[in-house]
This record gives structure tokens, sequence and C-alpha cells, in this order.
């Protein structure tokens, strides 16, 4: 197991927990679960963070390598208040960090209500948590699109591109196409043009009305108006050096050469959002970005018993949860994206008060702002009801962008084609466990990340049933893959894991 | 081509790791998977219908960017998701289980 970083803090400097191994175990270090932590701090209390990269920050704020150093990082304004919560936390001495671990299973204590065990996989090992309060803050991943070529090595999600670019400090190549519904493929493409790239076009799936759309909420508009014009002047540096930003077009197709994409085909859809193949273009590239929304990661929330809701454009299968991030099972708490996509800033919110929720419960005094956190949450969740909105692939382009010969599972090989065709032929199937028993989509290594929101859609409209009433794949422990080798022994957490060195 | 991004940029030492016996440059603190792009190599692995896989989310998610690493010499090779698994000196990467050193 590769060790995190050298010891900066002694282990007589963190508190000890009440029981167990920890009084709070936060899982992701995202800005939710950052914000969370800042909160809870103050008081004397174990607080464990656990996430899987090697540095906090979650996606939005993924940091460089500590044996990097990059000056000039993240210069936007837009990433201060996160810097400024991922530095305030790192600094903050009394943590038990446990980076580079993958919480795999949750289980509540069946001996005492208020204990959780937690399982944490590092390098093929497992080992045991047990906390009092856990707070969930995985955060989301992108959606998945499936077209002809989407599994081609090059194309990625726009995000991938983004995190090499932010943390890695690389090019993920220098002749690129955006392909999406989300306005982060142009933060993505403009971060990447001005660092030499070429970009062949951004292509926007909705019609330039529906992405007008957001500004037809004036309260979303006036608050987000920063963010807007953020986006405006990235269209404009765009459009200044040539690079067409293109709405109502998608991709159609990418080919492969020389073992990674070297082409791909775009093409303007009609009105009803198909691809209208007579006005193909063809542009030679060496890596697509694919930027369809996001999907919520309540796998480990949903082995855990607690209760979720199905949002279509909000996350999917998300946590269901009220304003303090208070879930169906006590001292369990879901922040951030796993309660719906609402962005990083309502994030640092829902931290905030999943905070102070739980010092509440714990007859701890919680710093102020708790009323303009809430205020704030709300704000920030109506302008991503807007733009969730907006996003939104348009009706029938889901449905004609893959072929019968586009691969659904990615994993297990299995295409829509003939998914579509076993389906067919089991129209009283009344579950997406059924259909993944049927079909095999969704036993492969992802667990059905990539692959259950396009096969949720096409057994809905097959069976007819709604996706609500189909339900998720059952979330089962591991919630991560974890080799055979590592149950032969769950030692239990050490009560001073790997020490996070704040500041390198 | 994927490329280093070095304007105000400053790595630290670099060294040798090997993907499927070719030996490669990579810097301290880089992802598996950054370092193969670098070295312009973007199929990791061959999915189960054969056909070439490489990265795709990048954070942990999709297991597209799976490679088995060797470490120390008596080592048995570990399946890992090189957009997480940092590189390590002298690091031996396969795109395909190495059958032989799975033989204990």
């Amino acid at each position: 197991m590769r060790s995190t970083e050298n010891a900066n803090t002694s282990s007589a400097a963190l508190p000890s927990a009440k029981t167990g191994n920890t009084d709070i175990a936060i899982i992701g270090a995202g800005p939710a679960g950052l914000a969370a932590a800042r909160a809870l701090s103050q008081q004397n209390l174990r607080i464990t963070i656990i996430d899987e990269q090697p540095r906090a920050g979650g996606q939005i704020l993924r940091q460089p390598p500590s044996s990097f150093k990059v000056s000039n990082w993240l210069p936007s304004s837009s990433y201060e208040r996160f810097r400024k919560l991922v530095s305030d936390v790192e600094q903050t001495p009394n943590i038990d960090w446990r980076l580079q671990h993958s919480a795999v299973a949750m289980f509540t204590d069946p001996y005492n209500a208020d204990r959780k065990t937690i399982w944490l996989e590092n390098a093929g090992n497992l080992t045991e948590l047990k906390a009092d309060t856990v707070i969930l803050a995985q955060g989301c991943y992108e959606r998945p699109f499936a077209f002809p070529g989407w599994t081609t090595p090059g194309v990625m999600g726009a995000g991938a591109i983004q995190t090499l670019f932010k943390s890695q400090q690389i090019l993920a190549g220098s002749n690129l196409l955006f392909a999406g519904t989300h306005p982060l493929q142009l933060i993505v493409a403009d971060q990447l043009l001005q660092a030499g790239a070429n970009i062949k076009a951004v292509l926007f799936a909705q019609p330039l009305s529906r992405a007008l759309g957001i500004l037809k909420t004036p309260m979303a508009f006036m608050r987000q108006w920063r963010n807007l014009t953020q986006i405006a002047s990235i269209i404009m540096r765009l459009r200044k050096q040539d690079v067409p930003v293109l709405f109502s077009h998608s991709i159609v197709s990418a080919e492969a050469g020389n073992g990674r994409v070297a082409s791909a085909q775009y093409a303007p859809l009609t009105q009803s959002g198909e691809p209208d193949n007579s006005k193909t273009q063809n542009v030679d590239v060496d890596c697509v970005g694919l930027c369809f929304g996001f999907l919520s990661s309540t796998e480990l929330a949903r082995q855990a018993g607690a209760a979720c809701h199905w949002d279509k454009n909000n996350g999917g299968w998300i946590v269901s949860t009220n304003s303090y991030g208070e879930t169906s099972i006590p001292n369990l708490y879901a922040v951030g994206e796993l309660t719906g996509q609402s962005g990083g800033n309502a994030a640092i919110d829902k931290g905030i008060l999943c905070a102070q929720s739980i010092l509440r419960h714990r007859d701890l005094v919680g710093s102020e702002g708790e009323t303009r956190s809430l205020r704030a949450a709300k704000d920030w969740r109506i302008f991503a009801r807007a733009l969730n909105k907006m996003t939104a692939p348009p009706p029938r382009f889901l449905d004609t962008a893959a072929t019968k010969n586009t691969l659904l599972c990615r994993c297990e090989c299995i295409s829509h084609g003939d998914f579509i065709d076993e389906i067919e032929r089991s129209k009283n199937l009344k579950t997406m466990d059924s259909a993944k028993l049927l079909t095999r989509v969704g036993m492969g290594a992802c667990q059905g990340r990539q692959c259950y929101i396009n096969a949720a859609r096409i057994v809905s409209e097959i069976v007819g049933a709604p996706i609500s009433d189909l339900g998720p794949f059952a979330a089962q422990a591991p919630i991560k893959p974890v080799p055979l080798g590592a149950f032969q022994q769950i030692r239990p957490a050490a009560d001073q894991a790997c020490p996070h060195a704040p500041d390198q | 081509m994927a490329e280093r991004v070095t304007k105000n940029v400053v790595r630290s030492e670099s060294f040798s790791i090997f993907f499927d016996g070719k030996e490669l440059k990579a810097f301290e603190g880089e992802t598996i998977a950054a370092a193969l792009l670098t070295n312009n190599i973007f199929t990791l692995r061959d999915g189960i219908d054969g056909q070439p896989r490489g990265l795709f989310c990048n954070m942990g998610v999709c297991y597209e960017c799976q490679v088995h690493v060797v470490l120390g010499k008596n080592e048995p090779p570990r399946l890992v998701r090189s957009c997480l698994e940092p590189v390590q000196r002298n690091m031996q990467v396969f795109s395909q289980p190495d059958d032989s050193a799975t033989d204990r």
C-alpha cells in the first residue's frame, strides 16, 4: 500500500472518539464533506475523512499531486470559495485522514443502533471502521452517453479531460471535439484552448432556445449573474478563435486509428431530435469529450438502506433527505450532489447545515450562519433546477443516438440491439434487477454505473412502467469491486491511519 | 497528442515505469493513466469483446482503465484503476494479466 503523506500531526493531537474508532466519518472530501468537516472541527470531536483520491478537494477542486508545484492554479474567481475551504480543512489539526481509501460497504451495528461499520478498501486490503455518525458526500459522476464508437480509447468524459488538466496538468489531446448538453464542456474547452489545444467544435444537443431558457427564470438569473457572464465570455473567446459552438448538434460516431480515436462525425439534429445524416461533418480528432450531465453516486447510501427516490434530470436515484441532510437512518446524513444536482456552492451550504444538525443532536452549539445557509441552499436549488431542465437531453435524441450494434453495457459488452430484443421478449419484467439478471447488463466491474440510466430508459419504454417503479440496480456490498483475497482478513481500523500533511 | 503542461508547472523527479515491457518516462505524483497518455498510450486493455479500451471517467467509477501492476520482484500482480494509482519507480504495468506471475 502506498503510504500517504508523512505525519505532520501526532496522534496525541487527535481527539479520541467516544466509542468505536471515530465520532464522525465523512465519506467524500469534496465541497460538501469538507464544509461539514470545517463546521464540526471546532468541537472536540474525532472526525475521519475518507476519499479515494490522494488529496482532498473532490472533483471540482481536484488538486495536483503534492509533488507538483503549480503556480496560478485555477485562477478563476469562481473557484475562490472552494480553494479557501480546502485550505482551511487541510490545515485543521484534529482530523483523521484516510485518503486513497474506497468506502465499499456500510452496516448498522446490530448491537448498537447508533454505531455504523464501514468497510474501507485500499490496495487490496479491507479495514473496518466504526463510526457513530456518518456523512455521505460522494458526489456524482458523468452521465454515460452511448453512440457508435463511444468505447474508443480517447473518447472520455469532459470532466475526465478537465481533471487530467486540472490535477495531472496534462492536455488529453491536441485536437478535441466536445459534445453534450451541459455548459461544463464550454469551461473545459476554454481551459484547453487557452493551454494551446485545438478545439474542433463544442456541440450542444439541445436547441439554443432551450439553453437560453435559463434566462426565463429571473430569480435564478439575478443570483447567478457571475456564472452566466463567465459562460458568455467563454463563448465569445471560443468564437473569436473560430471554434464552432453549435446548438441542436451532436456527435454521431467516432472511429479509431492506431489504438485511439482518430476521427468523429457530427450532425445537426432535426426537430424530433434525430441526427440529419445528410448534413454530417467529419473532423480529425485525438480526443472527444462527452458532457451530458451527472448522476449521483448513491450506491453506498442505498446499500446501507437509506431511502432514495428517482429524480430524472437531478442525478437519477438520489437520497431522500430534509434540508439538513438527515436520511431515513438515524445518524446517517447525505449532503451535496447525492441529494440532487445543485452544484458545488450548494454542496458547501448543505455541508454546513448537516454539521448544524449533528451538533444539535449532540447538544453542542454550532457556529452562526444556519439561516444564511438555509436560504443560500434554497437559492442554489432554484438555479440548479433551471440548469437541470436546460441541460436535459432533448426528447427522442437518446433513442436515436445509439444504433443496435452500439454497446449498452461496456463491461459485459452487450449491445443495444441484443438488450432490446431480450426485453421485448420479456415484457412482464417488473424491475431493473430482473432485466439485469436476464441480460447481464449491469453485472460488470462498473456495477451498472455506465449503463443503468440508458438501460432503464429502454426497459421503461418497452414494458410501459416508469423508472421510479422499476427501481435501481440493487446496491449490494461491496459497492465497488474488492479482490477476494481481501476478505481473508478484515482488519479493524487502526486508531491512527495515514495522517495527511496539509501544506505541500 | 496528449502532452504535459509545462507553463507554471514544476514537476519533481522523473523515473522509468514499464508498460507491457516497454520503458516509459513518468513523473513522481502522476497517475499511471496520465503517464501512459503522455507516452501516447491510449489503449490500456481489451474489453471482453476484444476491442481496445482506455480512460473514460478518470475518477474511479467506470473501471475501464484497469491495469495490472507489479511493484516488487516477488509480488503478485494487482489489478488497479490506473486513473487513481500513482506511478512508482520501476513499476511494471500490464494491459493483460501476466499468467506466469499468478501461478503461486
